[in-house]
């Protein structure tokens, strides 16, 4: 696709630009090349997560989670046309926000989460910089690229794990309170559902080391 | 330590050194892995008189106590061979 | 100027080294038991440290041209770690420092890792690429400790090349021989690509990998794969960690920084980046008593010691537990 507008993000894993068409703004995400990677490697990852991540953002808002729409894909250069989503992640704003409305934004976060995994849906990477806040309070999710069907368990564990591990690396100071917020929405979302994946979360933790 | 009723079997080591003060330094050194015994199936007591320490092993069977009489005689070789070749003069 | 002897015995490994508050290695010897079939069995292991750390131990003395009564300080890895190696390690640990007078101090392995690679490069606040055959991870300083960003969600990379390394008939550590070969390979056969978060896992390319050479591909072809894909995997979560974290230091340490590729690969992510790279020297990436001495000077420093009757060894103990009070 080429379309011109200004870079408003480039992570280790793409590159976001806002573009304008028809007088509304559109996010153009493309994953670009990794040069460490061999061509074999490098290609089919583009191609795969560039997939994953259409087929992730409507299967997610198929199962009534919020995510910007998408409206174009081209898979020669492995890219996405979407909607813009005038937000800012959670990442950015948990240390300005009082703890009640953190918790309650950690809450929906894990009811979202949870709604993915009834789904038979793993998100892959739920990081805090994935969920977006719109200025009326609104929760978004973004970045599906790692997302997975036919979930597991162990899938679903590992997205817990991923979550737990996010909160200790980024938001150290205020982890207890946004995981056991977190928790409870995946919990009140799924009910009994959780207790075997949360049993997961726990022992995936317990591995990596001496086997 | 709560008295285990199924206990299998139970060994003493009872081992002579030195001096009392080599003996203390074993305890010591051996008694934060008492809390821990190497299998949770053996319990380990200490207790030091004159040159004398004294190492009582209590086990719910027979491998645990071979494998917690094992591990103790080796840590308890490794610290005395350690001390010893200290007190050498140099070996280079 | 104070004197610190460490003690290193979490795994297969035994080691001691004598290292001075001026930052200055004045031994460090190891020996590491190489099991003929299997992994680590922590019985033999824990037997091999008590057989030879005694000796290990006098000889780290002698290399340092010091007599015992220039020792200020005990160190020794307290955790993470197999239980009956640390316990063993901890004893003799104990031993010396009631025998000396001298305080013990409870040495974070992975920390230690770390500091000793931070002291080799000049490195101040690096992302940390810890490679062996008990750990995968990617480490960076952050609010007061060192946390863990991204680790393997089931085997170590190491612990993947000696399996795969044994199941094909090659000596342990098979490391080195799959690089090796690695160099000859150039067909690239697909094997499962798992990054997960930051988090990456080994146990499906393993299994894959087995399987290709079961059905009889050329042992170089799949010795590129495993390489190019499991590094890959490496190279990638390090990326996202120097991203997350805009940290502009890389460093590499652990028993498989060794590998020439693997360098490769993570010299250009820090290139990509603006980043300064720099790969730990072997004597100072693998397991050793050197790194145990030096975290325990540190940690001396600001008062971190333990009295003996809470010296229990910690098996389980995470990177972020340990308080890093000599940062900042």
């Amino acid at each position: 696709m080429r379309l011109e507008g200004a870079h408003i993000a480039i992570g280790a894993e793409s590159i976001i630009t806002k573009v304008a068409l028809w007088d509304r703004s559109f996010v153009l995400k493309t994953r670009p090349s990794k040069p460490y990677l061999i061509p074999a490697i490098d290609s089919s990852l583009r191609a795969s997560r560039t997939s994953r991540e259409c087929k992730g953002l409507n299967v997610a808002r198929s199962l009534g989670v919020p995510t910007p729409a998408v409206h174009a894909i081209d898979l020669n250069d492995y890219s996405i046309l979407m909607d813009y989503i005038p937000g800012t992640p959670l990442k950015q704003v948990a240390s300005t926000l009082g703890s009640t409305t953190l918790g309650n934004l950690c809450y929906r976060f894990g009811r979202i989460i949870a709604k993915l995994h009834r789904g038979g849906m793993v998100h892959g990477d739920p990081t805090t910089s994935n969920l977006l806040i719109t200025s009326n309070e609104k929760t978004w999710i973004i970045d599906f690229g790692l997302s997975e069907m036919n979930a597991t368990v162990e899938m679903k564990g590992v997205d817990l794990h991923l979550i737990k591990r996010a909160l200790e690396t980024s938001h150290w100071d205020m982890q207890e309170n946004m995981l056991s917020r977190t928790i409870e929405g995946y919990v009140d979302e799924l009910g009994k559902e959780a207790e075997p994946v949360l049993e997961r979360m726990d022992a995936i933790r317990e591995r990596g080391r001496y086997h | 330590m709560k008295q285990m009723s199924n206990v299998c079997g139970s060994s003493i080591l009872e081992i002579d050194l030195e001096s009392p003060r080599i003996a203390e330094v074993l305890l010591d050194a051996l008694r934060p892995e008492t809390s821990s015994a190497p299998s949770y199936r053996a319990r380990v007591s200490l207790s030091v008189n004159g040159n004398w320490l004294t190492v009582k092993i209590q086990s719910d069977d027979i491998t645990s106590l071979r494998a917690a009489m094992n591990s103790y005689l080796a840590w308890i070789s490794a610290s005395l061979t350690t001390i010893n070749l200290l007190e050498n003069e140099s070996h280079g | 100027m104070t004197i610190c002897l460490g003690l290193e015995g979490t795994a297969h490994s035994f080691g001691a080294g004598i290292v001075s508050s001026e930052g200055l290695v004045l031994s460090n010897v190891w020996d590491m038991l190489r099991p003929d079939e299997g992994g680590i069995h922590p019985r033999e292991a824990s037997q091999h440290h008590a057989y030879l750390g005694p000796l290990l131990i006098r000889q780290s003395i002698d290399d340092a041209g010091i007599s015992p009564k220039q020792i200020d300080i005990i160190a020794f890895s307290q955790g993470p770690g197999l239980g009956p190696c640390l316990r063993t390690t901890a004893t003799m640990a104990r031993s010396l420092s009631l025998h000396l007078g001298v305080p013990l101090i409870g040495v974070n392995h992975c920390v230690a890792h770390i500091e000793i690679g931070s002291l080799e490069s000049g490195f101040n606040d690096p992302v940390t690429i810890y490679v062996s055959g008990g750990n995968s991870q990617v480490i960076a300083f952050a609010g007061g400790r060192y946390r863990t960003f991204g680790e393997t969600l089931d085997i170590a990379i190491g612990n993947m090349l000696d399996v795969f390394g044994r199941h094909v008939g090659m000596r342990f550590p098979a490391g080195p021989k799959v690089e090796k070969l690695a160099k000859m390979g150039s067909t690239y056969h697909t094997l499962p690509y798992s990054v997960k978060g930051m988090d990456i896992s080994y146990s499906g390319m393993l299994t894959s990998a087995r399987r290709l050479f079961d059905e009889g591909l050329p042992l170089d072809d799949i010795c590129y794969s495993i390489q190019e894909t499991a590094f890959g995997m490496l190279a990638e979560v390090a990326e996202r960690a120097i991203a997350h974290t805009k940290k502009n230091e890389v460093l590499l340490t652990g028993g498989v920084a060794r590998n020439n590729r693997l360098t490769e690969i993570l010299q250009g992510v820090a290139d990509r980046h603006g980043a300064r790279f720099h790969r730990v020297s072997p004597p100072l990436a693998g397991d050793q008593g050197a790194m145990i001495a030096w975290t325990g000077i540190l940690q001396y420093g600001v008062g971190d010691t333990l009295e003996i009757s809470s010296s229990g060894v910690l098996p389980k103990w995470r990177t972020d537990e340990q308080d890093i009070g000599w940062k900042e």
